[in-house]
């Protein structure tokens, strides 16, 4: 596999935060710092410095569309300040005619190099401003140029995903990380494979394909290269955070708690390093205290915005299993002092989540005891052959209405 | 009725599907004589040589045509096919004169191009065949023979068209009854085994345009009459739409009772018209549901989900599966997530699925409102009847929720848990639910000894393994039994060409005869080996 002949060079050197992008030399395009702080701020959880740092970036970079979009969807956040917009529309003009003037004359005196230089120009510059379809049709104009080499259009693909992840647009992404993919498969480099896989990842997170996203960012935690999507720091959030999920415990161990790369990194993450850690201690009461504050982080995370419910029921479930696991039966109250929780609470929980079948437990509410219960490994295989054996029979039965012709 | 606006879509056959290929010239092209002449040629060949099939094509490729042709067409074709004896011939003609000639719909039904092609299939196969507007000077005579030999086909085509066409036109469809019923009984005047589909198309359209015009009813004494015939006949398509036809009626006056006796009195012919068939199916998983037959609805709803087409009639669709998720809610099971996500159908399933979720989280004050919140959208589907009778489902599902969590519970926890009024109700509540079946439990004191004042608790009994029972036996049979109905039904729907056993047995004759010879060598050959192992 490619990952592993990759240095660990980003890993060694992790990227400095996001927010402080505009003194790297190079650029992110789009800036996905200011695509972060305007949900923060529109979600209603950012601070007045958010959204003086957010429209800091937007002056800076005259993103004259994505500001005029942001105001007209969250007025009470961001009031419209028409002599800004006014000026960066002119100073965006002037860009453009820049760029215009430039493409012109490749297309006059030189060759096809220097017209593709200023399609690639023109296309980011409309990501940069945040023009949504403008941006995505100069990309996809470079996208089907002929006569352009392979790792160039590569790069033209994954800027369409950028785009489409900066504005959170769902099918954009989906159809440009098809795309980006098959010419991957044709004939990508390694980096250029792995960047697409962190790409895919963020995809995946917004689609709720945890387990998904959680196995391709496991595979690039050594060979993160990708600072024009997210910083390090941010990478190794997410990455943990879904792996927490979806990892079985032994490989949570080697590859989280243990992990060089992301021992690196999380202790800057105090609250995702103590969550994971009381994981796998079986520190339920730091687990659960430590819920509370990477809730919070995932709340204003863009990424995880909406998933923030899920995930967080999902990670309580985790830990219930896994302290049930160990006991045949338990008193209510005494797992209610391991959890710090109070026995009502509790009691609502796992009545909700063994009635779902995600624990296979009971409750003794008399007594009150919870008794676990093995799984019954034969029924639920019953249950599945009915189930899609019945969707089979559907498309069977569609397959015949062709003899009734 | 759900069904009406689908009703004609559903007539289509799968094929004629309305492709988006309308861009093409082919697609635009306005119908003509020539149209409606070709079909003409397809019922006459049906005629001739007794073949359904080609009836029932001219029926699927007449969908391009009703829905754009020009009265003025039409009234050509009323001209040249039908006989000036028909009774109802001057009446056609004054009614098509009244229509407005049709703007022209660029984007309305083309001819699928599977439907074309096929006729173009056909056309190689062959070519002898006289096609209508290709008929061939020298064949022309022939021709004329055999129109006249399946003169009433023609002329029912015709009708048929008019009615399909006046009724679609909109308008005043009081005024067309007459009209319909002059057709309707010059057709059934006839009696001819290759009318059939035409006729019942009649009646179809017929049947419609009283329905239009609000005097279904008229209708009933001569559908109960004409299926009668239809089975004396032994008419299968007939009885098919006759007998669909009265159960929508009957269920959209809710004759419940009258549709219930009508159904258990007669037999449905399966065969003859998947379309049909659906219908058929959809009707009676209403009328078990509203029968309180739930286990029996479910099952034939399913089925009829499953023959339902797959790309048109969404409307029917629809209707089914709304009809589908609250017989299943019923029945106490929460149907798949996926189910609200099918294409098209998810906004007219978003009340529904509103309803699925409170019913699974057994939460009767979220079920109430979720109930007045749709209530105008429940009853336009007619289903309200329905829904209303969940309520105690919803107080079952959180029963049955407490019931697999909790191996002991007080009662008074389970009053606090689904929100019932008093302990005392909650134990009646929770002894009716052990009695249906709903939750296999017991209820005993919560101390052994303990008087009869003391606390109750309700007990779950150990979930037995559905394995050990002959449960899982009984559900593979019923997939296994559907598997080879499907595979019997693929078997008898297999055509063969006439003759051609007649070539496949020259063809083995010949065969055997050179396979014979082989084989003697074969023999000859052995016995020399043999002669010579011997000599050694």
């Amino acid at each position: 596999m490619d990952v592993e002949q990759q240095p660990a060079a980003a890993a060694a050197a992790p990227a400095p935060e996001a927010e402080d992008d505009e003194d790297k030399p190079t650029e992110q395009v789009p800036d996905m710092a200011v695509a972060q702080l305007a949900f923060v701020v529109t979600s209603g959880r950012g601070t007045q410095d958010d959204a003086k740092a957010a429209m800091d970036i937007i002056t800076a970079k005259n993103m004259a569309p994505f500001y005029k979009a942001l105001c007209a969807k969250s007025p009470q956040h961001f009031a419209l300040d028409d002599a800004l917009l006014q000026r960066m529309e002119a100073e965006n003009a002037k860009t453009l005619a820049e760029i215009d003037a430039a493409q012109e004359m490749a297309e006059k005196d030189s060759g096809d190099v220097e017209v593709l230089d200023a399609m690639f120009a023109r296309a980011a510059h409309y990501a940069r401003i945040g023009d949504r379809d403008a941006a995505l049709a100069a990309h996809k104009a470079i996208v089907e140029r002929a006569k352009i080499s392979t790792g160039r259009r590569i790069d033209a693909a994954m800027a369409t995903v950028r785009v489409g992840l900066f504005h959170s647009d769902m099918p954009a992404v989906k159809e440009a990380l098809a795309s980006a993919k098959k010419l991957v498969e044709a004939g990508g480099d390694w980096d250029r494979r792995n960047r697409l896989k962190v790409y895919e990842a963020f995809y995946l997170v917004l689609a709720r394909d945890m387990k998904g996203a959680a196995a391709l960012l496991l595979e690039c935690v050594a060979t993160f290269t990708c600072t024009e999507l997210c910083s390090y720091e941010e990478f190794i959030f997410v990455a943990v955070v879904t792996n927490v999920l979806c990892l079985p415990r032994t490989d949570l161990k080697k590859k989280i708690v243990d992990g060089p790369e992301v021992l690196g990194v999380l202790p800057s993450l105090p609250h995702l390093q103590a969550l994971v850690a009381s994981l796998y201690n079986c520190d339920y009461r730091g687990f659960m205290a430590a819920m509370v504050e990477v809730n919070e982080q995932l709340l204003s995370d863009r990424y995880f915005a909406q998933h923030a419910r899920y995930m967080v029921k999902e990670l309580r479930i985790l830990a219930y299993a896994q302290y049930l696991e160990a006991y045949r039966s338990v008193v209510l109250a005494s797992m209610a002092r391991a959890f710090g929780v109070g026995v009502d609470f509790l009691d609502a929980e796992l009545s909700r989540f063994i009635a779902a079948a995600r624990l296979n437990a009971q409750i003794d509410k008399v007594g009150g005891v919870v008794e676990t219960n093995r799984p019954d490994k034969k029924n639920a295989q019953y249950q599945a052959a009915i189930k899609q054996g019945d969707l089979l029979l559907n498309k069977i039965q569609k397959l015949a209405r062709v003899t009734d012709v | 009725m759900e069904v009406d606006k689908v009703t004609a879509a559903a007539t289509a056959a799968p094929v004629s599907a309305p492709a988006a290929d309308d861009a093409t010239p082919k697609a635009a092209a306005p119908i003509t004589l020539a149209d409606i002449k070709r079909n003409i040629g397809f019922i006459v060949r049906a005629t001739e040589s007794n073949q359904h099939r080609l009836t029932l094509r001219a029926i699927r490729n007449t969908t391009a045509i009703r829905t754009r042709v020009a009265p003025a067409v039409l009234k050509e074709a009323v001209m040249a096919y039908v006989p000036e004896t028909h009774p109802a011939r001057a009446q056609m003609l004054e009614t098509l004169d009244a229509l407005p000639a049709p703007a022209v719909e660029a984007a309305a039904e083309p001819p699928s191009e599977a439907a074309s092609m096929e006729v173009e299939g056909e056309k190689e196969k062959d070519p002898a065949a006289p096609e209508g507007a290709e008929t061939p000077e020298p064949a022309k005579e022939k021709w004329e023979e055999k129109l006249s030999l399946a003169a009433p086909e023609v002329e029912t085509y015709v009708c048929m068209l008019v009615l399909a066409v006046v009724l679609r036109s909109g308008g005043e469809t009081g005024a067309l009854l007459p009209l319909a019923n002059a057709l309707l009984a010059r057709v059934t005047s006839f009696n001819r085994r290759t009318l059939d589909h035409l006729a019942s198309k009649v009646l179809f359209y017929c049947s419609l345009a009283h329905e239009r015009a609000g005097r279904a009813s008229d209708m009933r004494a001569p559908l109960l009459a004409l299926h009668r015939t239809c089975c004396l006949r032994h008419d299968e398509i007939g009885q098919a739409t006759a007998l669909n036809l009265l159960l929508r009626q009957m269920l959209s006056q809710n004759l419940l009772d009258q549709a219930y006796k009508l159904a258990s009195k007669t037999n449905f012919p399966e065969t003859c018209s998947n379309n049909q068939f659906c219908r058929y199916l959809y009707y009676m998983g209403r009328i078990g549901a509203l029968q309180l037959d739930y286990t029996d609805a479910h099952a034939k709803l399913t089925q009829c989900a499953r023959k339902a087409p797959a790309n048109t009639a969404l409307a029917f669709r629809t209707a089914v599966q709304r009809l589908t998720v609250i017989v299943q809610l019923l029945l106490g099971e929460v149907p798949e997530r996926a189910v609200f996500n099918a294409a098209g159908m998810r906004a007219a399933l978003a009340p529904y699925l509103q309803l699925t979720q409170a019913v699974r989280l057994g939460d009767l004050v979220e079920f109430n409102a979720a109930v007045q919140q749709n209530k105008a959208t429940f009853q336009a589907d007619r289903t309200y009847t329905l829904i209303q009778r969940l309520a105690h489902n919803v107080v079952k599902a959180g029963l049955r929720k407490v019931n697999v969590a909790y191996s002991r519970i007080a009662l008074a926890d389970v009053r606090a848990k689904v929100r019932l009024d008093s302990d005392a109700g909650a134990e009646f509540i929770c002894a009716r639910a052990i009695r249906d079946g709903v939750i296999d439990a017991s209820i005993e004191p919560v101390e052994k000894g303990a008087g009869g004042g003391a606390a109750r608790c309700l007990r779950s009994r150990e979930q037995g393994d559905l394995y050990a029972t002959d449960e899982p036996q009984r559900a593979f049979h019923r997939r296994v039994a559907f598997c080879l109905d499907v595979h019997n039904g693929a078997v008898r729907a297999m055509r063969y060409p006439e003759d051609a056993y007649k070539r496949d047995l020259e063809r083995a004759k010949r065969k055997g005869a050179l396979e014979d010879k082989t084989e003697e060598e074969l023999a000859k050959e052995i016995a020399e080996d043999m002669d010579e192992d011997g000599a050694l």
